[in-house]
C-alpha cells in the first residue's frame, strides 16, 4: 500500500512538472522589483509629461527630457535630483536625449519640436545640429526619438516620413533606414551591442529588427487585444540578454519577446499606484538590466530592477 | 411444392429489397410530417415561392435537433456555425474578402435571410433594396435633395455586394471602374466638367457623394475653396502639360503653402504628425470635397478610430456600459493637430470638463479638487478624470473603478 502511494506521488509530480513544461511562458510574470518612482520634490519640482530618459552607463546618471518643463534633470546613481538644464531658458520642449562618449548631449525639441541640439555642458555649447545632405522625401524631417552605437552615431526617428536617419557626432548624415511600405511609421529606435537596429511602428503594431551584418529585414507583432498583441506600442528597448520590451501605451504594460518574435510574458500593469503605469511613452534598459519608463499619465519616472 | 416454396423466398427478397431501397424518401417525407404534424405554421411558408433546400426536403433535422439543444429554436448550432455548415466560403470566398458585411462577420444571416422560405430571392426577408435600408435607414442615405437614380429605386447592389467585397464600402468594383461602367468618362460633358483633368482614373467619391446630395452633380457639401473656384492649378499642374495630375509640391509643404497658421497648430509638446511617407495632412483630410467638418476624410469619429483601433474596440465593448455623450465628436475635448495638455486635450485636465461649461454644477459640488488636493497614488493634481473615464467605462457616472469598493479605497485606505 505504501508503494503505491509512493507511485502515485511520483505521478502526480510527473503530470504537475509535464504541465510546467507545457504551459505557454506567457503564464508567468517577470521576475521584477520597483527601485524608484521619481515624481519630484519641492527642490527639483514637478515633471511635466516628461518624454524619454538616457542613462550614462561611465558616471551612472539618469536623464530625463521633462519636455512641458523645457528642461533636461539629472539625477544620480541613487536616483538623487542632481541638478537641471534649460539652456538659460533657450531650449523648448525636449523630447528625446542622447549622451556620446565625449559627454556630449543630442537632444530633440525646439517650438516646433524639428530640431537637434548638440550640449557640450563643460565647453559651454548650445548649438542646433543641422543635418546636411539628408535624402529629401515627401515630408519636411521632424526628428523625434534618438538612440546612440558604440561608435556614437546617432540614429534619428524622422516622424515626418517614417525612417530612420543615421548620422555621425557631426551631423553628417550617413544613411537611411526604412521599409518598404511607405505607410509604416517608424517611432522608435534602440540599437544592440552589435549594431543591430530595433524599431517600431506604432500604428501597424509592428516591431522590425534591422540587421547589421546581413543587411535583412525581419519584424514580428500585430495589433489586437490578446496577451501577446500590441495596442499602441510606442517605445522599444532590448534588455542585455537581447529580449525585446515593448511598452503599450494604452494597454500600460510592458511585452516581452525574444529576437525572433516569440512571445515571453507581460509585465507591469494599467493604474496609478507604485509600480503601475498609466499612458507611459518610453522605455530604456540599462547594462545592469534597471528597467527605466517614463510614466507620462502619472507624470513620473519608475525604475525596476529586472531579473539577473 | 418445392417450387412455390422458392418462388416465396423469391418474392420475400423482392419485396425485402424494393423495402429496403425505397427507404430513405420514405423516411424524409415521415420525418417531415412528423414536424409538420405538429408545426401547422410551417406548412404555409413551406409552400412559398422560394423554399430553403432542406425544408423542401422536409429535411428539418440538418438543422434542428428534435429532442433538445443549447441553442434557440432547438437549432443544431450557433447562426454562424449551423449557416456556414453547407454555405462554405472555400470556393467562392464570397465571405472573407478584406472588407466584410458586419452581419456576415458577425454570423447573422437571419438579419437579411429568412431561414425557411421567402417569396424573394435567395430568401431575403424583404424585397431588392428594403433589406439593406432596415439597417442603413434610406433616410440617412438621402439626405440631400437630389439621389442617385440607383438609390431611389433601391437598386443597391448594382453598385454594393452584400457579403464581403476587396473594395471599402463593399463595393462591387475600384471606385472610378465602379463609376465608369455607367458614366460615359470620355465624352466631352464629363471631361469640361472636371476643367479638362484627365480623372476617369480617380476617385469619384473623393468629391461625389454616390447616394445623395443637396448640390448638383452629387458633389459633397463642402468643397475645398481652390476647387470650388475651379482653381485647381493651386495644387495640381496645368491640364495641358504631360502629367497633369501631378501635384506641384510634396507632402504637407504644398498644404502649408496656404495654411501657413496651421503649421503652428502642431508646434505643441503633444504633436499629431503620424510620420510615415504619404502627405500626412490626408492621413485625416480630403483635399477636394468633404460631407465631413473641416473637409475630414469621413465622419470625424471614423476618420480617428481609423488609427485608434483599440479605442474603438474599448468604447464599442459590451462591457463599456457608460458612455460619455460626446464620445463619438472627438474634437469636443482633444485637439486633432496638437496640444500642450495630456491626452491631446484642449484644455488642462482640471478644465477639460468645463470647457464649454457642460460639467459646471459638478465643480460646486464635487470631491475636493484642484491644485492643493493630491493623489496620494502619483502625487499628481486630483481633477475630473482623476475618478471618472471620460472615454467609457463599466461603472455608473464612468468611473474608473467600483465605487463601491477600489474607486475609493486606492486613496482613502480603511
Amino acid at each position: 500500500m505504501p508503494q503505491i502511494l509512493t507511485m502515485n506521488k511520483y505521478k502526480i509530480l510527473s503530470i504537475i512538472f509535464i504541465l510546467f513544461c507545457l504551459a505557454p511562458p506567457y503564464l508567468f510574470s517577470a521576475d521584477l522589483n520597483l527601485i524608484a518612482s521619481l515624481s519630484g520634490d519641492k527642490i527639483m519640482g514637478k515633471f511635466n509629461q516628461p518624454s524619454a530618459i538616457f542613462f550614462d552607463e561611465l558616471k551612472k546618471r539618469l536623464y530625463v527630457a521633462d519636455t512641458g518643463n523645457n528642461r533636461l534633470v539629472s539625477f544620480d546613481h541613487e536616483f538623487n535630483f542632481i541638478s537641471e538644464f534649460d539652456a538659460g531658458g533657450e531650449l523648448k520642449y525636449p523630447t528625446s536625449i542622447v549622451k556620446n562618449s565625449k559627454d556630449q548631449f543630442f537632444v530633440v525639441g525646439g517650438t516646433a519640436r524639428d530640431e537637434l541640439f548638440l550640449i557640450d555642458i563643460p565647453k559651454k555649447i548650445f548649438k542646433q545640429i543641422e543635418i546636411k545632405n539628408i535624402t529629401a522625401r515627401e515630408n519636411p524631417f521632424l526628428p523625434d526619438n534618438l538612440a546612440i552605437d558604440k561608435d556614437d552615431n546617432l540614429y534619428i526617428t524622422d516622424r515626418g516620413n517614417g525612417r530612420i536617419l543615421v548620422v555621425d557626432s557631426d551631423g553628417r548624415f550617413l544613411k537611411e533606414i526604412a521599409v518598404e511600405n511607405k505607410f509604416v511609421d517608424l517611432t522608435d529606435v534602440q540599437i544592440d551591442t552589435e549594431g543591430n537596429i530595433y524599431s517600431l511602428s506604432t500604428l501597424e503594431g509592428k516591431v522590425y529588427i534591422f540587421n547589421n551584418k546581413e543587411g535583412s529585414v525581419s519584424s514580428f507583432g500585430k495589433r489586437g487585444s490578446r496577451a501577446n498583441e500590441f495596442e499602441f506600442p510606442v517605445s522599444i528597448a532590448i534588455s542585455p540578454n537581447r529580449f525585446v520590451y515593448v511598452l503599450d501605451k494604452h494597454k500600460g504594460n510592458v511585452l516581452v519577446f525574444k529576437k525572433d518574435g516569440n512571445f515571453q510574458f507581460n509585465m507591469l500593469k494599467k493604474g496609478w499606484g507604485n509600480g503601475e503605469i498609466y499612458e507611459p511613452s518610453y522605455i530604456y534598459i540599462d547594462r545592469g538590466n534597471k528597467i527605466y519608463i517614463v510614466d507620462r499619465g502619472n507624470n513620473r519616472i519608475q525604475i525596476f530592477q529586472g531579473g539577473k | 411444392m418445392k417450387n412455390l416454396y422458392k418462388y416465396s423466398i423469391f418474392t420475400l427478397i423482392i419485396i425485402g429489397l424494393s423495402i429496403t431501397y425505397s427507404e430513405p424518401s420514405r423516411d424524409v417525407e415521415t420525418r417531415g410530417k412528423t414536424c409538420l404534424d405538429c408545426h401547422h405554421e410551417l406548412q404555409k411558408k413551406i409552400s412559398e415561392e422560394k423554399t430553403h433546400a432542406p425544408v423542401k426536403d422536409g429535411n428539418c433535422i440538418s438543422c434542428h435537433n428534435p429532442h433538445a439543444s443549447n441553442h434557440k429554436g432547438l437549432l443544431k448550432n450557433n447562426e454562424m456555425a449551423l449557416c456556414y455548415t453547407c454555405h462554405k466560403d472555400d470556393k467562392s470566398g464570397d465571405f472573407s474578402q478584406a472588407i466584410i458585411h458586419d452581419p456576415v462577420r458577425d454570423g447573422k444571416c437571419l438579419i437579411c435571410h429568412n431561414s425557411h422560405s421567402s417569396t424573394n430571392d435567395k430568401l431575403l426577408i424583404k424585397k431588392g433594396g428594403e433589406v439593406c435600408f432596415s439597417c442603413h435607414s434610406k433616410d440617412s442615405i438621402t439626405t440631400g435633395k437630389e439621389s442617385h437614380p440607383l438609390v431611389k429605386k433601391g437598386e443597391c447592389i448594382t453598385c454594393h455586394v452584400p457579403h464581403s467585397s476587396t473594395n471599402e464600402g463593399l463595393i462591387k468594383k475600384g471606385n472610378a471602374d465602379l463609376c465608369s461602367s455607367c458614366h460615359k468618362v470620355r465624352e466631352k460633358l464629363f471631361i469640361d466638367a472636371h476643367s479638362g483633368y484627365p480623372v476617369e482614373k480617380a476617385n469619384c467619391s473623393s468629391c461625389h457623394n454616390p447616394h445623395s446630395s443637396n448640390s448638383k452633380s452629387l458633389l459633397k457639401a463642402s468643397i475645398h475653396q481652390p476647387m470650388a473656384k475651379k482653381d485647381c492649378k493651386t495644387c495640381h499642374n496645368d491640364s495641358n502639360s504631360k502629367d497633369p495630375l501631378k501635384l506641384i509640391s510634396n507632402g504637407t509643404i504644398l498644404c502649408y503653402n496656404c495654411h501657413t497658421n496651421t503649421k503652428k497648430s502642431f508646434e505643441k509638446i503633444n504633436s499629431h504628425v503620424i510620420g510615415n511617407r504619404e502627405n500626412s495632412c490626408l492621413n485625416c483630410h480630403n483635399p477636394h470635397a468633404s460631407d465631413a467638418k473641416y473637409l475630414l476624410d469621413k465622419r470625424e469619429e471614423k476618420v480617428c478610430l481609423k488609427c485608434h483601433q483599440d479605442t474603438k474596440r474599448r468604447i464599442t465593448a459590451k462591457s463599456t456600459l457608460f458612455k460619455h455623450p460626446k464620445l463619438e465628436d472627438c474634437s469636443s475635448c482633444h485637439s486633432a493637430h496638437g496640444s500642450d495638455n495630456t491626452s491631446f486635450l484642449k484644455a488642462k485636465e482640471g478644465e477639460s470638463c468645463n470647457i464649454e461649461k457642460c460639467h459646471e454644477q459638478q465643480q460646486i459640488f464635487s470631491h475636493p479638487v484642484g491644485p492643493d488636493i493630491i493623489d496620494p497614488r502619483n502625487k499628481k493634481e486630483m481633477n475630473c478624470i482623476t475618478c471618472h473615464n471620460p472615454m467609457g467605462s463599466g461603472y455608473k457616472y464612468n468611473l474608473r473603478l467600483d465605487p463601491d469598493k477600489e474607486l475609493c479605497e486606492q486613496c482613502h485606505r480603511f
